[in-house]
């Protein structure tokens, strides 16, 4: 379980993450974004497998 | 001339006739023969320049025969991976060494991903992916003789996946948790070098007290608490609802999590967010909280913030906790690619003991090379550890090398 005092400590950063989310939904002109995670390889050239960064073995 | 000599004649020019003939018939017959292979030649030839024909068409619109085939023409299969090795330097006080390492912030690896269609809403997946870092940047210590193992690939995903457009993707096996990665989000464009888990620069080396003796790791006194890693799980992802997405996963040895994760863009300022719980406590012994969001505005700078507290069972005393800031800027130097540069802030109280207090700050840049799908980074970072009783010197270190992706 979580303690009180924990959720004390973490009410600050957690309230700050709320807003930021909830000005995210507020605003009317949310555009849905791709985001690929940073411990995922990353979208973009490769040096030997051109611009889509990635050898296609087969199919399209 | 006799009768016997006249039959003589006769016979033997009847012979020579007949000879002639058949020699005349056999002739017709080779050059028949000759006319065949000929024709045959010829239809090969033509058939080698309509290869060719094609091949140049296909070549031109982009399509080149695969080396590897499937007789499942609604599959596919890439292979795809990077290199990334670089240089370090350490100074722990008494000693400093410079190391050739794999930069854990990223590290080397190789993965396959399969994809298949079953209908218009219904799609299945793998993917295989592994590492190989010798001589890691979160492994090396400060007095080790020879390069940190293990000397050979080691497991990140291998796993497969159920996806529904209206009903989300189900995962089984080695993959991401639910709540992994949910401290780490960051738009920077520096991560390759420095991110909310700083421990991957150098993580591995151990403040040295006051008198030489060796205390705990960088890795040993901070966290980013970002959630439960990968592992062997079942996971379940929300479909995505205006940049919203919800998950769960149950993990092997009865850890559970949970996160909510967001990346949208106003009118040019891209935002993404994530936040988790995770309980842990029937296998690693906690709990914990753990977020992160980060912002960049569409004129290249970036502020990105993460924070994570740890419920650690059966411990008295204060819960740990951390904080990570950072401030980024990314601009174009040049058309090869774009450059990121930022500095960065993070402190971890009460980790390795109640009562520590570690503090990290750091100045990196990165530069990338599109046309070779590749980024130049370096980064200096200096670690402090604060324990009552006990002096330990600061640990600074740089990292520069390359990630190159394949």
């Amino acid at each position: 379980m979580v303690s009180n005092a924990k959720l004390k400590r973490i009410a600050g950063p957690g309230a700050a993450l709320a807003a930021v989310i909830l000005l995210a939904t507020a605003c009317a002109q949310i555009e849905p974004m791709e985001y690929t995670e940073i411990h995922e390889i990353q979208p973009g050239p490769g040096l030997l497998s051109g611009k889509d960064g990635a050898f296609v073995l087969y199919g399209d | 001339m006799g009768t016997g000599s006249r039959v003589l004649l006769v016979v033997t020019a009847a012979v020579l006739v007949g000879l002639g003939l058949g020699i005349q018939g056999a002739a017709a017959q080779t050059v028949e023969d000759l006319r065949r292979e000929i024709d045959r030649l010829n239809n090969r030839l033509d058939q080698m320049e309509e290869r060719e024909k094609a091949d140049k068409a296909d070549a031109a619109a982009g399509k080149q025969d695969k080396t590897v085939s499937s007789g499942n023409d609604k599959i596919k299969l890439e292979l795809s991976g990077q290199v990334n090795r670089g240089v370090l330097f350490v100074d722990n006080g008494p000693t400093s060494e410079v190391f050739h390492v794999d930069n854990d912030n990223s590290s080397t690896r190789i993965r396959f991903i399969g994809k298949g269609q079953l209908n218009e809403d219904v799609s299945v997946g793998t993917q295989i992916e592994v590492q190989f870092e010798s001589n890691s940047t979160a492994a090396i210590r400060i007095d080790q003789d020879s390069p940190a193992g293990p000397n050979n690939f080691t497991e990140r995903k291998l796993e497969l996946y159920g996806d529904s457009k209206t009903l989300g993707r189900v995962w089984v096996g080695q993959g991401d948790t639910a709540s992994n990665g949910t401290s780490e989000v960051d738009l920077s464009g520096t991560s390759v070098v420095a991110y909310s888990g700083i421990a991957d620069m150098a993580g591995g080396i151990a403040f040295a007290a006051s008198g030489g003796a060796l205390g705990p790791r960088i890795n040993q006194a901070f966290s980013n608490f970002d959630g439960l890693s990968r592992d062997d799980r079942v996971r379940y992802d929300t479909p995505k609802f205006m940049g919203f997405q919800g998950s769960a996963s149950a993990v092997d040895g009865g850890s559970w999590d949970a996160a909510a994760r967001f990346a949208g863009n106003f009118a040019g300022t891209k935002v993404v967010s994530a936040l988790a719980y995770a309980d842990a406590g029937s296998r690693q012994g906690f709990d914990q909280v753990n977020g992160s969001v980060s912002v960049l505005l569409p004129f290249g700078v970036s502020v990105t913030g993460a924070a994570g507290s740890r419920d650690l069972t059966g411990r008295a005393g204060s819960d740990p906790m951390t904080y990570y800031g950072k401030l980024g800027y990314k601009f174009r130097l040049t058309d090869m690619g774009e450059t990121a540069v930022g500095v960065d802030f993070a402190k971890t109280d009460d980790l390795a003991a109640v009562g520590d207090e570690f503090t990290t700050y750091g100045a990196f840049a990165v530069q990338r090379f599109d046309a070779i799908g590749t980024e130049l980074y370096l980064a200096l970072r200096n670690h402090e550890l604060d324990r009552s009783g006990t002096d330990f010197d600061d640990i600074f270190a740089v990292l520069t090398g390359a990630r190159v992706k394949f």
